[in-house]
């Protein structure tokens, strides 16, 4: 008796917490895919949904999604049906991630993802099985330079194309000298060799390099470093929670009045609200900006201020390009996928009015687009000028197949 | 461990054993795939779990000997073509069982918390070495570009399929756990436990509790390791994150869930808090509060375990704990 | 590198290492008289982090926090211990170890359910926004001396507490010899809400108080946990005295670590770690507890 007692509660007690977490802790259940009258096409998001890069992800998702109902809920004519993969930003479980999305949900279109690392696990899978994949955000260098692919493009950035135009925008201050600090890790190192090369260029020299242990946000012995040797500007690349310390920290040491700081914008992106008055004043170098106020954006921003209460940033802009790039292939081969090579074709091709201006592409399918210089002013990242104009990346190392 | 529980233990492991042979003709596709994960985890729960039930070492840095082999096989691998399968696989397990023997012989000689942190401070130390150095490629990890073949006198055999590599993975893995199976039954697993449990006896025996406990932890490890280059071999990249302590947890729950006294519990945790995971994320994007109840709700409930627990229904007449 | 920015650079490594005192003092404090492991411990953190944040965000007072932080501190610290930990007694640290590891998962995801996920700066009070120069390019915030102040407090304090008072007296023969001090009348169980209700209290506050310098966002207790474990295992496990002199060596090798090897500063503090083990396995300081 005893023992059918046991399992009945067992079994029951196990019943009661999955009821639980069905009914109080669902937040939003993905949405299972309804039988459709043609086949719709099927996108994988492949994104950080849970961790440090969660926000960036609602942004992308949101706005990819925003702009594919802005077109009547199809494009090239085919409706889309979406599945989500949460990839969190977690490099080694990147693989089993992908192969859910292009093995399991046999997505036609992957969208992702946020973390480089991450990003470059799902470059290999990528090539090997040929599907298309948009990357609507991570910049690591390599995606569109040596491990580029027909089927792999980029909608946002690769990290050189931010930082290059800083080392001009110093020099126009009148800068010679300067020091670098950035988290060591892959995309730090390649943000500072590209604004190396750009202020080399014209002719400053850069004379220390500080690399911060990632994610590790604790910045004082730097800070004194840089007020000891006192160079003319300073290059900084952190985003998220290190990004809103540093600046803070930054101009709690009073190294803002006498060291001016610079970075890419992801500097004084999405942190402006947590950074307050520390980041008042701080240019930074980024392919959008706040209130860049060309059509296209003015709509883009209320559409998107409308659907989710929020204000767009550039990774938003960047899910949107997403789903206009697929839009532009799509309606080339009358929503055909099979047709593959004139859809690869026609997006390499795509002209594309961006919310950040006009948006092309490169040989190795990566943007070519605009670089802002921008100023923080009561809180927003504000137009200054073009850093500089049509900035497409070298793409060194690139042979498509 | 009583004669009912290893009953049971053996049991379930011909059962696993048994249904897991079934996977390439019965699963396809990404099924196959996501079997193969879990076999390889469970291996690595087997592995650990040989550590923290018989020799009482509750380490929470195997992750770093998982990640040093992956790690060891990228870096072995040529750009151009397939690395050769038996010697990379053989320096990446001795690579992790020697990495083992250092960590082990630093930190077996303290006990209980002690042991505990500085296996965390090994792994950490592990993860920053290939995250902050630049050793084996930088932080954003790196790949192997072809799956290694293995060289045979008459041929090369190809793992590329992935039915194919999963056979592979089953053998690997069935070694491994059969190995543990074996070793916790035998003389030297006698040892283990009569250290754990009277270190004073063992040692009037003749036996060195450190050296034996160290034994096994380097056995352990050189497990641990050979899972991380099926790892490597399966995704074909690598990434620091292997090494970091949230790994190493994550494995020790498995083995917690399963019941660390035994040899099937630890593969029969991995087995359920994959599959698990797997479905919580296909619910909802906050499944990891799903994973987080489950681990609470295993602790308080069955702390020695599911197998156990299973194996105490069936006791006729002792009280039911556990 | 000049005398004076030795100084300055001296003085980072101190300050730090009051900061990493605090925090790491509440996990010393579960660990040397409860004997439990709590990989939790940076969640608490964390949400002592949020706890400010909101409470400033509603109420636009940094004061109000503290008390708040405390309060809050103790309830979650009670409820672990009544309903969880408790339940525990006599399991091994494998359980403490996966227990606060669910945690861990739990509090996360509370927390971006709660507050989403984007990260949030913590206004420093008006009266300690100010910062002092120190040279013509460098200037010391008076918030983190304050943070120096509080830290050194605190030190005075628990160190009174626990040598002279008559709490002190029952938490050692606690954690000396749990069956013993319960023979002696000593309500052990009780003995053990208070100290993990205080730990985590201690926890919360350090997440309090570091929040207008760290600002707040997901995650941010994983650094902290790993560094606290160093702390604490550099020291000798449940030696506050010993976590003081483990905070100063970390605080040190970090701050010149990083003026001085920059590439290898991380990797210098486990090297550091893994040396005072080799020569002393006990820690630097022999704790009573364990």
């Amino acid at each position: 008796m005893r023992k059918t007692d046991l399992l009945i509660t067992r079994r029951s007690a196990l019943k009661a917490v999955g009821g639980a977490a069905a009914t109080g802790l669902l937040v939003r259940a993905f949405p299972t895919p309804a039988i459709a009258q043609a086949a719709p096409l099927r996108i994988g998001f492949m994104l950080p949904y849970t961790g440090t890069y969660a926000s960036l992800a609602k942004n992308i998702d949101g706005a990819f999604r925003q702009y594919v109902e802005e077109k009547g809920g199809k494009l090239g004519g085919r409706s889309l049906e979406y599945v989500m993969v949460d990839d969190q930003a977690e490099p080694s479980k990147a693989t089993d991630n992908m192969n859910k999305l292009v093995d399991r949900d046999k997505v036609d279109v992957v969208v992702g993802t946020v973390h480089s690392g991450v990003q470059m696990a799902m470059v290999k899978i990528a090539r090997e099985s040929g599907k298309l994949m948009i990357i609507p955000n991570a910049g690591a260098d390599d995606a569109t330079r040596s491990a580029c692919a027909p089927n792999i493009f980029r909608t946002s950035f690769s990290n050189w194309q931010p930082c290059f135009p800083v080392g001009k925008v110093m020099a126009e201050k009148g800068h010679k000298t300067a020091m670098t600090i950035t988290w060591k890790y892959a995309a730090g190192e390649e943000d500072v060799r590209a604004f190396k090369e750009g202020f080399g260029a014209v002719g400053g020299s850069v004379i220390g390099e500080l690399y911060v242990p990632f994610p590790e946000v604790e910045f004082q012995s730097f800070l004194t470093q840089i007020a000891e040797k006192k160079p003319d500007a300073v290059f900084a690349f952190f985003a998220g929670g290190g990004a809103v310390k540093f600046v803070k920290d930054y101009a709690a040491a009073g190294l803002k009045k006498s060291v001016p700081l610079y970075g890419p914008g992801f500097l004084t992106d999405g942190t402006l609200q947590a950074q307050g008055e520390a980041a008042e004043g701080l240019l930074t170098t980024l392919h959008y900006a706040d209130d860049l106020d060309n059509p296209t954006d003015k709509k883009f921003r209320e559409g998107f201020k409308k659907k989710f209460n929020a204000d767009a940033d550039v990774y938003a802009v960047q899910g949107y390009d997403s789903a206009a790039l697929l839009g532009v292939g799509l309606e080339a081969v009358k929503g055909d996928m099979k047709a593959a090579d004139a859809m690869y074709k026609a997006m390499g091709a795509a002209k594309i009015d961006s919310p950040r201006g006009p948006l092309s592409f490169s040989a190795s399918h990566n943007p070519i687009q605009n670089i802002y210089l921008r100023e923080v002013k009561n809180g927003k990242n504000t137009f200054v000028k073009i850093a500089h104009a049509n900035l497409a990346d070298p793409g060194t190392g690139c042979k498509m197949s | 461990m009583n004669a009912r529980l290893e009953k049971f233990d053996g049991a379930f492991l011909l059962l696993l054993a048994v249904a897991a042979a079934f996977v390439p003709f019965v699963l396809s596709g990404y099924e196959i795939k996501l079997a193969t994960t879990i076999t390889i985890q469970a291996g690595l729960a087997v592995a650990l779990g040989f550590v923290v039930g018989p020799a009482g070492l509750t380490s929470v840095g195997h992750a770093a000997f998982y990640g040093v082999a992956a790690y060891i096989l990228a870096m072995m691998s040529p750009k151009s073509g397939p690395a050769d399968m038996l010697l990379t696989a053989a320096i990446a397990i001795f690579g992790a069982a020697a990495f083992a023997l250092v960590v082990g012989a630093v930190s077996i000689r303290s006990r209980g918390m002690y042991f505990i942190l500085m296996t965390i401070a090994f792994g950490q130390l592990g993860y920053h070495l290939f995250n902050d150095t630049g050793i084996g490629g930088k932080s954003d990890g790196s790949y192997v570009q072809f799956r290694p073949e293995l060289h045979l006198f008459w041929t090369d055999v190809s793992f590329d399929k992935a039915p194919r590599f999963y056979m592979l993975v089953y053998v690997v893995v069935f070694l491994v756990v059969g190995a543990c199976w074996w070793l916790r039954r035998s003389a030297f697993g006698s040892v283990l436990l009569a250290a754990r449990d009277n270190e004073a006896r063992t040692r009037a025996f003749g036996f060195s509790p450190y050296v034996v406990r160290l034994i096994a932890f380097v056995i352990s490890g050189g497990m641990a390791g050979a899972m991380g280059y099926l790892t490597a071999a399966q995704h074909g990249f690598v990434a620091p994150q292997m090494l970091a302590w949230h790994a190493s947890a994550f494995a020790l729950v498995m083995v917690l869930i399963g019941g660390k006294d035994t040899t099937s519990g630890p593969a029969i945790g991995a087995i359920l808090l994959l599959l698990a995971e797997e479905i919580l994320q296909r619910w909802t994007e906050h499944w990891l509060v799903g994973v987080g109840l489950i681990i609470v709700v295993a602790v308080i409930a069955a702390p020695r375990g599911l197998v156990p627990f299973v194996a105490g229904l069936f006791a006729p007449k002792q009280a039911h704990h556990g | 590198m000049s005398t004076f920015f030795f100084f300055v650079q001296l003085l980072n490594a101190i300050q730090y290492a009051l900061i990493l005192y605090l925090v790491a003092s509440g996990l010393t404090l579960l660990l040397g008289i409860m004997g439990v492991i709590n990989l939790a411990h940076g969640a608490f953190y964390m949400v002592g982090a949020y706890i400010a944040f909101a409470v400033v965000q509603q109420f636009g007072n940094f004061w109000l926090t503290l008390p708040a932080g405390i309060l809050i501190g103790l309830a979650l610290g009670a409820l672990i211990e009544k309903f969880l930990l408790s339940r525990l007694e006599g399991a091994d640290h494998l359980s403490q170890v996966l227990l606060s590891f669910g945690l861990i998962l739990l509090i996360n995801e509370g927390q971006r359910l709660i507050f989403g996920n984007d990260p949030h700066g913590v206004e420093v009070p008006k009266i300690l926004a100010a910062s002092i120069p120190l040279s013509n390019t460098l200037s010391y915030p008076v918030y983190r001396l304050f943070v120096c102040a509080v830290g050194i407090v605190f030190i005075i304090a628990i160190g009174l507490i626990m040598a002279k008072s008559r709490i002190g007296m029952m938490l050692r023969a606690s954690a000396e010899n749990r069956d013993m001090a319960r023979a002696m009348g000593i309500d052990v169980k009780f003995v053990y809400l208070g100290v993990t209700a205080v730990g985590i209290a201690c926890t919360v506050l350090a997440g309090v108080i570091a929040a207008p310098l760290a600002s707040v966002y997901p995650g941010m207790g994983d650094q902290v946990l790993i560094q606290s474990f160093v702390v604490i295992v550099l020291g000798g496990i449940g030696s506050l005295s010993g976590a003081l002199v483990g905070s100063l060596l970390l605080g040190l090798v970090d701050a010149f670590g990083k003026q001085f090897f920059p590439n290898y500063a991380a990797f210098l503090v486990y090297a550091a770690m893994i040396a005072v083990l080799i020569v002393r396995p006990q820690g630097l300081v022999r704790s009573r507890g364990t």
